[in-house]
């Protein structure tokens, strides 16, 4: 049982992972807390449901999702989240549960409520790992979190835009004084954050149904991996997110399945209460 | 100043055009309004328009438009009329839906929730604008439990309820040898409600339950409980939920090589779970209790009409609505199309319907037949039909 539940509990953790993760960059660069990064999974979800049933095969449908979701990114920066930066966090909170609420009521109106699956080669094969046989797609998914997180670890601590991310975290006005294009900045953060949501979505989607509403949970399990890794870095809620996964999966596995949100949530709860700054935050004196 | 003092009057005729109607109007249970000779009566189908359970409203209101069509295109005195209420599936949507069907879109009969909780929801505003509620689809005991005698004098079920399929079902499980079962369902009203009486049952019938898992609706990933479960080791599985979790779970369950008979409840065995799995052979062999007939051969007219007019197949919700508009329809024509007259002509209502006999008992509860099916090589196949009237 505890292995199979440790296949099971980075699977779940690997789509926290990934959507935490962009909703962690986007606070940080962008410094909005946006409701609506579970969205942005769904519509990823949609959008290779919709190039497969148009025929393309599975990984042509991964790489233009992935660059569709790029785009996506950039409308939404430049429609939703471009106008409120800078403004009341109220506002800013507005501003994304609307595009949320958006999202989920447009894909119910225009693509019904009813699941859809997408299908994918990998389902088909399963390896035996262990006592445990894992289908090609769960080693997708593994492999496609770690490579995702490599490489944005990598982005933000040794390219030109990475250093101006971390330069627009720090401080906005003193990064905007030094000539960093913070608004440049800010935009390609929102397209990663996109991106990671299409990368959860191409590895993950085929491994159950896709509906308008698997956004809403999904973004609430992100913001727990998020207040639990500690508000103002990437990492943090990345390795939160895979701990949520795990913690949902061995107590499914060994307690209750009835009940393993409420001990995701617990853990979230006496974690803070340990680290009230977060597994990773750091005190930040008040100016 | 003046601006202002426009805005104020401006807002004022807004809320006085919005809330004036809803103050003045009489209760849902006013007769029809006279249209071209024939009275429209209008009948308000409650059901989930929003959020995840959505395809319920969705289905329930096609059916329903259809079973309209055709009445208004067979002429008659009455012309039907189909309005809508968004339910969210909810105990707390379900009153506010059942309260805007009555006293704002004056209703004549209410159809529907097909989610308990939101008919549950919506039962006390029956009774006081005294409006029948005609349920179809909504399998929770405690309705049939609430209604009629001694109860809710404007409930009325058509459909068997989770108490008469749990019954009969884990009787055939332990008539084909099932000794140890575990159960998976949806963790919800409709999920948590159903194996209540699954596990009452199953003990009655000398049958162990060796594990008993829940998941959320729409989630992706079922291996946690599946990996529970197969450690229970079980000599068959139950799952109460609906045939897009049942597709994730057989991939999963073929994933871990996790091979055991299964018994459903939720609309799995049906031509929605083979669209959708595109596997033709993935269900083979799942049983499933239904109160409703999967395989249309008990309607074959509805389910050609429904192709015809919507290009997919008819699902439950559709196919109850359907034939709640129909027994609406009955005693309308023999009673009359105002609340009053339909609550009165259903208490006497006796109708050899597709589903089996409606008659309602003194619970208001109706007992028509329960349908077994099965996945034979890819399509639905009906194993038996039991009465419950007996």
């Amino acid at each position: 049982v505890f292995f199979d539940q440790l296949v099971n509990g980075l699977t779940l953790g690997s789509q926290y992972a990934l959507v935490a993760g962009g909703l962690a960059l986007i606070f940080s660069v962008v410094g909005i807390a946006n409701f609506a990064q579970g969205e942005f999974y769904m519509v990823a979800a949609f959008m290779i449901y919709g190039l497969e049933s148009a025929g393309l095969p599975y990984v042509a449908c991964c790489v233009v999702t992935l660059v569709g979701m790029a785009v996506f990114g950039l409308v939404v920066y430049g429609v939703a989240l471009r106008p409120v930066t800078g403004r009341g966090w109220e506002t800013q909170l507005v501003a994304t549960l609307a595009v949320s609420l958006l999202l989920t009521n447009l894909a119910i109106a225009t693509l019904g409520s009813l699941p859809v699956l997408v299908r994918s080669p990998l389902l088909a094969h399963t390896v035996s790992i262990g006592p445990t046989d894992v289908s090609d797609q769960r080693l997708l998914v593994f492999a496609a979190t770690a490579m995702a997180l490599i490489v944005l670890g990598g982005m933000v601590k040794f390219s030109k835009i990475g250093k101006g991310m971390r330069a627009v975290s720090q401080n906005r006005e003193a990064a905007m004084i030094m000539g960093i294009p913070v608004r440049r900045v800010e935009m390609t953060a929102v397209v990663i954050g996109c991106v990671f949501a299409g990368v959860a979505a191409v590895t993950i989607a085929p491994l159950g149904t896709v509906v308008p509403t698997v956004g809403a949970p999904l973004t609430i399990k992100a913001f727990a991996a998020v207040v639990m890794g500690g508000f103002g870095n990437i990492s943090g809620p990345i390795v939160s997110g895979l701990i949520l996964g795990l913690v949902e999966a061995y107590a499914g596995g060994y307690i209750s399945s009835a009940y393993a949100d409420a001990f995701v949530f617990g853990v979230m709860i006496v974690i803070l209460v340990v680290r009230p700054r977060g597994l990773f935050g750091r005190a930040v004196r008040a100016a | 100043m003046h601006h202002t003092r426009r805005l104020t009057v401006l807002a004022a005729t807004a809320l006085a055009a919005v809330v004036l109607p809803g103050l003045t109007a009489a209760c849902g249970s006013s007769p029809g309004a006279s249209s071209g000779g024939r009275t429209t009566v209008t009948v308000g189908v409650a059901g989930s328009f929003s959020g995840a359970t959505a395809f319920y409203g969705q289905e329930a209101q096609k059916g329903a438009n259809l079973a309209a069509k055709v009445l208004n295109a067979a002429g008659g005195k009455y012309r039907y009329k189909i309005v809508t209420a968004d339910d969210e599936c909810t105990p707390d949507g379900g009153a506010s839906a059942y309260t805007d069907l009555v006293y704002s879109q004056h209703v004549s009969v209410i159809l529907g929730s097909p989610c308990s909780a939101a008919t549950l929801g919506g039962m006390a505003t029956l009774k006081r604008a005294q409006v029948p509620d005609l349920v179809v689809s909504s399998t929770s005991a405690l309705i049939t439990a609430q209604a009629g005698v001694g109860g809710n004098p404007y409930v009325w079920r058509m459909n068997v309820n989770d108490a008469t399929m749990a019954a009969a079902f884990t009787k055939y499980m332990h008539d084909h040898s099932v000794a140890k079962l575990a159960t998976i369902a949806v963790n919800n009203d409709y999920g948590r409600g159903a194996i209540t009486f699954y596990k009452a049952d199953a003990g009655g019938q000398g049958i162990s339950v060796t594990d008993s898992e829940y998941y959320t609706q729409g989630a992706g990933d079922f291996r946690t409980q599946l990996t529970r479960i197969r450690f229970s080791h079980p000599g068959a599985l139950l799952m109460v939920g609906s045939y897009g979790d049942a597709v994730v779970m057989l991939e999963q369950m073929r994933e871990l090589g996790f091979k055991i008979p299964l018994y459903t409840r939720g609309d799995v065995v049906s031509q929605s779970f083979l669209s959708l799995a595109k596997n033709p052979a993935l269900g083979d062999g799942a049983i499933e209790a239904t109160n409703w007939d999967p395989t249309y051969a008990a309607y074959p007219g509805i389910e050609q009409a429904y192709q015809a007019a919507y290009g997919t197949d008819a699902q439950s919700y559709a196919v109850q609505a359907y034939l709640g508009v129909q027994l609406i329809a009955k005693a309308v024509a023999a009673g009359g199309g105002s609340s009053a007259d339909i609550q009165k002509a259903l208490s006497s209502i006796d109708w050899n319907s597709p589903l089996g006999p409606v008659k309602f008992d003194d619970h208001h509860q109706a007992h028509p037949d329960l349908f077994l099916n099965t996945f034979r090589n890819g399509k639905v196949v009906r194993l038996e039909m039991l009465p419950t009237s007996s």
